[in-house]
């Protein structure tokens, strides 16, 4: 497999696990604001910037692996991303302004609109990545979309509901904000039937590969089931091995989908950059990722610290 | 199809326009903060902590505006122009790549420096904490100003192959850090950033010490003050010496956008400087001429030639306007430098020119003089450039998106902005006078 798209997989399972992670907290938000408390907002106000980093991150790095597929996906996905990007302002701006807020109510009005918007954000990405693997909504020779089937058709649909069961269940297992109930494995299993039933029914392709890639199935089971193992115990690892099972569960993902997007209509590796760029852009990431990921830790390490303080 | 192309180059040019301030803002106040962060500790001036304290609140607030932004323009280059990005990406895309990791930098330590105040246990350690937060905003500046420098000197690829098949051959990547006009660019980027950065703020504290009645206020609005003063002092003498450098720099690399900024239209040595004058059917009219002056300036002789645009094919030269838009920023420039030195010669003299009203209502008119050079310079510098979106290898319509599902998110964008910004400002002027200053100074 090639090496820059599992480079972009790997940024693209980060990016997506991070806003995963976010939309559950809007979701928490904005379902019973009561745990919208110092754990969510601490975890909010330090990762709100990075997890837009993150997004730039990943777009840049699609220019970078994919130029060829630029004018195509830039040309078609103009509306969704533009539309996404404008929601981007709102949520920055009313997250940033709840953080000095000092009136409650008016906290909870900015964290309100910060969660709506996020969840916007979050179903216009969702559609348009849904789209890139089915191809549903969208016409490559032409590079045009029709915004209406590519947001409202049965696949995106299945996986928006999946996806926001993943998160709320993600969200419990993270912030301790919910009790841990069994409560939260029905949850999970509709989350699990409808992912595989969308597969099925609407990208049989993948199906098939992920019959002969069972072994990865299982890999993510055995991540899901310790970190349900961990969270019984009450072990502090739940939080970071969720994070793992999620990341991991992405990225297999994007191994099984491999050489395709846009149900077969595209050969990724047909439109990727050069050797020319291959090589540097290659080193940049691995180079920039460690050095991201040990400010991240040398982050997390400190505010672990401030709340043993 | 023109519509659509002029609507794309209006909303990039509308999303830039506010872009730049922002981003002039985001390079400048971390340099601030951190600056009254250490004369608070050197001179252990409670005063100075609580200008970097509130400076914050402000940096973050206009950080998550203008990185949203920031992202809006990233896509805005995508959506709107396609083709370019794809050249860009095959040919450039390294500096591009790498400003996310600067990005990551400034967001991550923004994380760390902001939300940590007092529980570092160095005493300088908090202020270390932050200046990677400098480094990440003035590098993204570096980066992204060589992604414009490779769109006014492109290289890094065989250019006529290109031209003649729209093959991409024989690509350099790192070429694109080194074009011939990169560092002349980013010297005047930076410089002028920062130089609109500060005088912004110079601005509104000389407007709120303009109003100030009260004696621990205005010695607190004095000292933050004197220090954006300083900053912006220092960098606009480097922008001055920056753009006269860009300028000279042009009649080698660009020479019809060096032509149609003095307006010549034939080749010619012993050329006059013309001061004024507006374009009238294609030439320039109503100037006043300084003999020889132009061809001194430009090659160091008056026996010197400076390009003229007849030499060049008619479809390819830029707007004359572009003439009496750079005598508007040098004649601002002038007058921006001018106001700065007497407040430093009277400052120099112990005369405490920030107790003279004057002096104050001249701040409040230069930090909006160094907003108005600042748009203007770029306007200049991208109207110079056309019909080009990349000297001399791509057009602007060649490389737009004509799809007409542009309009209305294009049109809600603009909105928006139009709403935004309005909104920011008025959102920190509340989260401010919900901690009112005089409590803070009265407590310290």
């Amino acid at each position: 497999m090639n090496l820059l798209y599992q480079l972009n997989y790997f940024i693209f399972s980060a990016f997506l696990t991070l806003l995963m992670l976010e939309i559950g907290v809007a979701l928490l938000a904005l379902l019973s604001y009561k745990v919208y408390t110092d754990k969510l907002k601490k975890y909010i106000l330090t990762m709100w910037e990075i997890n837009g980093t993150f997004a730039v991150f990943y777009l840049v790095n699609f220019e970078v692996t994919y130029p060829k597929l630029l004018q195509v996906a830039g040309t078609a996905y103009v509306f969704p991303a533009l539309l996404a990007a404008l929601f981007l302002v709102v949520r920055n701006a009313f997250i940033a302004y709840s953080e000095y807020v000092s009136k409650p109510s008016n906290e909870k009005l900015y964290i309100k609109t910060y969660a709506i918007a996020t969840l916007v954000i979050a179903i216009l990405t969702i559609s348009i990545l849904t789209s890139s693997v089915t191809g549903t909504g969208i016409n490559l020779t032409s590079s045009s979309i029709n915004i209406y089937a590519l947001i409202i058709n049965p696949y995106n649909i299945l996986m928006l509901i999946a996806i926001l069961l993943f998160t709320v269940f993600m969200a419990t297992m993270f912030f301790d904000v919910i009790r841990f109930t069994k409560k939260m494995y029905p949850v999970l299993l509709i989350a699990f039937g409808l992912f595989l039933l969308a597969t099925y029914a609407f990208v049989p392709y993948v199906f098939s590969n992920l019959e002969s890639m069972y072994y990865l199935i299982l890999i993510s089971l055995i991540l899901l089931g310790l970190s349900i193992l961990f969270k019984v115990r009450e072990s502090r690892f739940a939080k970071f091995m969720i994070l793992l099972w999620i990341f991991a569960s992405i990225n297999f993902f994007g191994l099984i989908e491999y050489p395709y997007m846009f149900g077969k209509g595209v050969d990724v590796t047909q439109y990727m950059t050069g050797s020319a760029i291959a090589g540097p852009a290659s080193i940049i990431t691995i180079v920039g990722g460690i050095l991201v990921g040990l400010a991240l830790l040398y982050l997390a390490v400190l505010n672990s610290n401030k709340k043993k303080d | 199809m023109l519509f659509i192309v002029l609507f794309d180059r209006f909303l990039m040019a509308f999303a830039l326009a506010i872009h730049i301030v922002l981003a002039s803002i985001g390079m400048a106040l971390p340099v601030i903060i951190l600056i009254a962060e250490y004369l608070s500790i050197k001179k252990n001036d409670n005063d100075y902590k609580i200008l970097a304290k509130r400076l914050s609140i402000i940096f973050i607030v206009l950080f998550a505006i203008g990185t949203a932004s920031g992202i809006l323009v990233a896509i805005n280059i995508l959506v709107l122009w396609p083709k370019f990005m794809a050249l860009v990406s095959q040919v450039a895309i390294l500096p591009f790549y790498i400003e996310t990791f600067a990005f990551f930098l400034e967001a991550i330590f923004i994380a760390i420096y902001f939300y940590s105040w007092d529980s570092f246990k160095g005493k300088y350690t908090h202020l270390i904490a932050g200046i990677p937060i400098a480094i990440g905003a003035a590098l993204s500046a570096v980066l992204i100003t060589m992604i414009n420098a490779f769109m006014n000197t492109p290289n890094g690829f065989n250019i006529s192959n290109y031209l003649k098949t729209g093959i991409i051959t024989n690509v350099q990547p790192w070429a694109v850090f080194f074009t011939p006009s990169t560092w002349t660019e980013i010297f005047h980027v930076l410089s002028s950033s920062y130089t609109a950065g500060s005088l912004i703020f110079a601005a509104l504290f000389g407007y709120m010490l303009l109003r100030s009645r009260d004696e621990n206020k205005s010695r607190y609005y004095k000292k933050a003050l004197t220090l954006f003063l300083m900053v912006g002092l220092i960098a606009t003498f480097f922008s001055v010496i920056s753009g006269l450098q860009s300028l000279k720099q042009l009649v080698t690399i660009q020479p019809e956008k060096y032509a149609a900024i003095e307006g010549n239209i034939q080749s010619q040595s012993h050329a006059p400087e013309r001061i004024g004058g507006f374009p009238v059917n294609g030439t320039l009219k109503y100037f006043i001429p300084i003999p020889n002056l132009q061809s001194i300036l430009a090659t160091g002789s008056a026996n010197g030639t400076v390009p003229g645009l007849a030499s060049y094919n008619e479809s390819t030269w830029p707007p004359l306007i572009v003439h009496p838009m750079f005598d508007f920023m040098f004649f601002m420039a002038i007058l921006l430098g001018l106001i700065l030195i007497i407040w430093f010669v009277l400052q120099l003299l112990k005369k405490n020119p920030l107790s003279n009203k004057l002096m104050l209502k001249a701040i409040i008119f230069a930090g909006i003089l160094s907003v108005l050079i600042l748009e203007d310079g770029w306007v200049l510098a991208e109207l110079g450039r056309q019909p080009w979106i990349i000297y001399n290898v791509m057009t602007v319509s060649q490389a737009a998106n004509y799809s007409p599902s542009i309009l209305p998110v294009g049109f809600a964008i603009l909105a928006f902005y139009v709403l935004v910004i309005p909104v920011t400002v008025l959102a920190i002027r509340k989260l401010l006078k919900e901690r009112p200053l005089e409590n803070e100074l009265v407590n310290q």
